[in-house]
């Protein structure tokens, strides 16, 4: 092995999430595919945005590395652990013993996961539970880990510090109601890192927040970040945050990455036409947008369940190119190093 | 005689609930002026009674009222003397309309979209019949370029963008001088977001409609400001022209609210504000803002004056007076 390879936390090649359409309840009528053909490579201690419209997959694709979803195909490996991607198959382990063995381990293997990927919901009041204070809340992934009672008020405290929700003794007895949205948001990431994981995915973790907390919050994950030497994958739809937080960006459109460059390169040199019409669609601050109309592709993003054929950009493309775009799914190109595409223009 | 190019003058408006706990001053003394055809953007943390000011001038009110009060002059006419009746008749819709909050969810999920917009129509004697009203709704959805074949549909055959956008047809039947704009774009795609700011602009050019935005989300109001209005805890603290906003803004709170916006294409350092904004319960009597000031000296103790510092600029602050 490698010492690149060794080095590797998350690896995931070709992963599939397809959600099952039925008609009448009962009969088969395609898939709705979230996640189709996804492969990158997150090194320990690396940080990287996933950047998509809302309908992209972005949630479904943080589902199946938490192991709430199972996967239809590919692969993960988390830290050299690979998981399982087959389904429970509830009728076959309801008579055999194997099978219930089978699930016995899945079940185990869950909990190892949980350990090891902790994470960051997108709306802290709804991903915190209303009738737990503080401290339960950071109690009960330790409890259920199996951590003992004396270790457990130690580690609160030292989570509580790290994300700056201090003086602890304040808020150690508090309801989720009774912080403000900040506040909340640094629960759910003490919670996050409790158990010490390695992997830690974020949500879209301050899209309900304010501008003035939002910085914060970045600002604190990145800390958490270095300090742990997390991977962290932070998901998002807003591309002007992105450059506050990480290296490495991937471009999610219609459940596939379209672009995978460093942030710096993707912004100053976007390859992509969906990556370019996003990076001209999003504004800063500036009095003069008011006077210019902006050049964007009319539409929306496809159906996932019946994708256009070819390159599932083509029929909002502006650079499309017939009997190619429309007809053959492109392939992943790498015209400077370290920055990947797929896009027939730079075939 | 009024000023007729100042479409809207409010002055010292307030609405306060009440609640369990005491009054809460949602909206307390705000005063500005709106000029025909620019739009004003209106922005704010949340809770600041951004949203409530919208509602306390359309007088959409809910039934805890604790104080509601002050002086809105529409086109020259003292609106807050007409009665509940007149101002539903002549004033809500006809002269002013509101793109609400979330305004996608806010379409009847079982009438058609047709029928919703083309009702303003009917209710306020704009059209004879059904098939009359229906043709003027055509007109509308061409405006904000959704294809007439939708309104045939149910609202959950829509894609998020053009529900938005028939919400906008309604609010913008009638010619009314001014829309407000409620959060318009935050649930949206970017690209989606972009494609409704440029409609919005269209409007704003070809029929000279007065907006007023109100929204968070300060990159993205910039596409449409003329003028900005920053409000904090209930009360506005600047109000200036939106090429002088964005570049330099004069009051504290605006300076540290334009520093933790990220871009995109300037590196930056960025800031935030520490604490969080005083309870509207019982809300210091000095600068709200002073407790969170790193510029506060011993007069912020009394409570600034919103004062004209020249060249069309309002702001709430001592250093400025």
């Amino acid at each position: 092995m490698t010492q690149e390879t060794q080095n590797v936390l998350l690896s995931v090649e070709d992963l599939r999430t397809w959600y099952e359409l039925r008609k009448w309840g009962f009969f088969h009528a395609g898939y709705v595919k979230a996640v189709d053909g996804v492969t990158f490579d997150l090194r320990h201690g690396q940080a990287i945005t996933i950047v998509g419209e809302s309908g992209s997959g972005k949630t479904t694709l943080a589902k199946t590395l938490l192991g709430l979803v199972p996967p239809t195909g590919g692969r993960m490996d988390l830290a050299g652990h690979r998981y399982d991607s087959e389904r429970v198959k509830w009728l076959r382990f309801l008579f055999k013993q194997s099978e219930r063995a089978a699930w016995r381990n899945k079940r185990e293997r869950r909990t190892w996961i949980r350990a090891k990927v902790g994470f960051v919901q997108q709306d802290p009041y709804g991903a915190l539970a209303p009738f737990m204070n503080v401290r339960k809340i950071l109690a009960e992934p330790l409890t259920i880990h199996r951590v003992p009672k004396h270790d457990q008020e130690e580690r609160i405290r030292a989570v509580m510090e790290e994300v700056r929700l201090t003086p602890s003794e304040d808020f150690i007895n508090k309801y989720a109601h009774m912080l403000s949205g900040g506040q909340q948001q640094r629960l759910v990431i003490a919670r996050s890192i409790v158990l010490e994981p390695e992997l830690l995915i974020a949500d879209e973790p301050v899209s309900m927040l304010d501008a003035s907390v939002r910085v914060e919050i970045l600002q604190l994950l990145r800390r958490i970040q270095e300090s742990h030497d997390l991977g962290v994958i932070y998901i998002t739809h807003d591309l002007s945050t992105v450059r506050y937080f990480s290296e490495y960006v991937f471009v999610m459109y219609a459940a596939k990455l379209v672009e995978k460059a460093e942030v710096s390169e993707l912004i100053h040199n976007p390859r992509h036409p969906y990556t370019q019409a996003l990076l001209t669609a999003i504004s800063d601050p500036d009095p003069d947008n008011a006077r210019v109309f902006k050049d964007v592709p009319k539409g929306e993003p496809p159906s996932l369940a019946h994708p256009p054929s070819g390159c599932r950009f083509h029929p909002r493309c502006k650079r499309f190119m017939a009997d190619l775009c429309d007809v053959q799914m492109p392939v992943s190109f790498e015209p400077v190093a370290g920055h990947q595409v797929e896009c027939w223009l730079y075939r | 005689m009024e000023n007729l190019d100042k479409v809207l003058r409010v002055e010292d408006l307030k609405l306060h609930f009440r609640t369990q706990r005491g009054p809460v001053q949602a909206v307390d003394g705000v005063s500005f002026e709106l000029e025909r055809g620019l739009a004003t953007v209106v922005v704010g943390e949340s809770g600041c009674g951004k949203s409530t000011l919208s509602r306390a001038i359309l007088r959409l009110l809910p039934r805890n009222i604790h104080a509601y009060s002050g002086k809105v002059w529409l086109n020259g006419i003292d609106i807050m003397t007409l009665g509940d009746e007149q101002f539903r008749r002549k004033v809500r819709w006809v002269q002013m309309s509101l793109v609400p909050q979330a305004a996608m969810n806010s379409l009847n999920p079982v009438l058609k979209v047709g029928d919703q917009v083309a009702e303003p129509f009917l209710v306020h004697g704009k059209a004879a019949n059904k098939k009359d009203a229906y043709d003027q709704a055509r007109e509308v959805f061409r405006l904000v370029g959704v294809s007439t074949d939708f309104l045939e549909r149910y609202p959950f055959e829509l894609s998020g963008g053009m529900r938005q956008r028939a919400v906008l047809a309604m609010a913008l039947a009638i010619n009314p001088d001014i829309v407000f704009l409620d959060e318009p774009t935050s649930a949206l795609d970017v690209l989606t977001q972009t494609n409704i700011m440029n409609v919005l602009k269209g409007i704003k050019r070809d029929l000279g409609v007065t907006f007023v935005l109100i929204t968070h989300d300060i990159a993205t109001s910039s596409e449409l400001a003329d003028r900005a209005a920053v409000m904090y805890a209930g009360q506005l603290v600047e109000l200036s022209d939106a090429g002088h906003f964005f570049r330099e803004p004069l009051h504290p709170y605006s300076q540290k609210l334009m520093a933790s916006v990220p871009t995109l294409r300037e590196d930056k350092e960025l800031e935030f504000i520490p604490g969080q904004p005083p309870s509207l319960l019982d809300p210091p009597r000095t600068c709200r803002f002073a407790e969170r000031c790193s510029l506060r000296f011993g007069k912020c103790d009394e409570e600034p004056p919103f004062k004209d510092v020249g060249g069309d600029r309002w702001v709430k602050c001592w250093l400025h007076v």
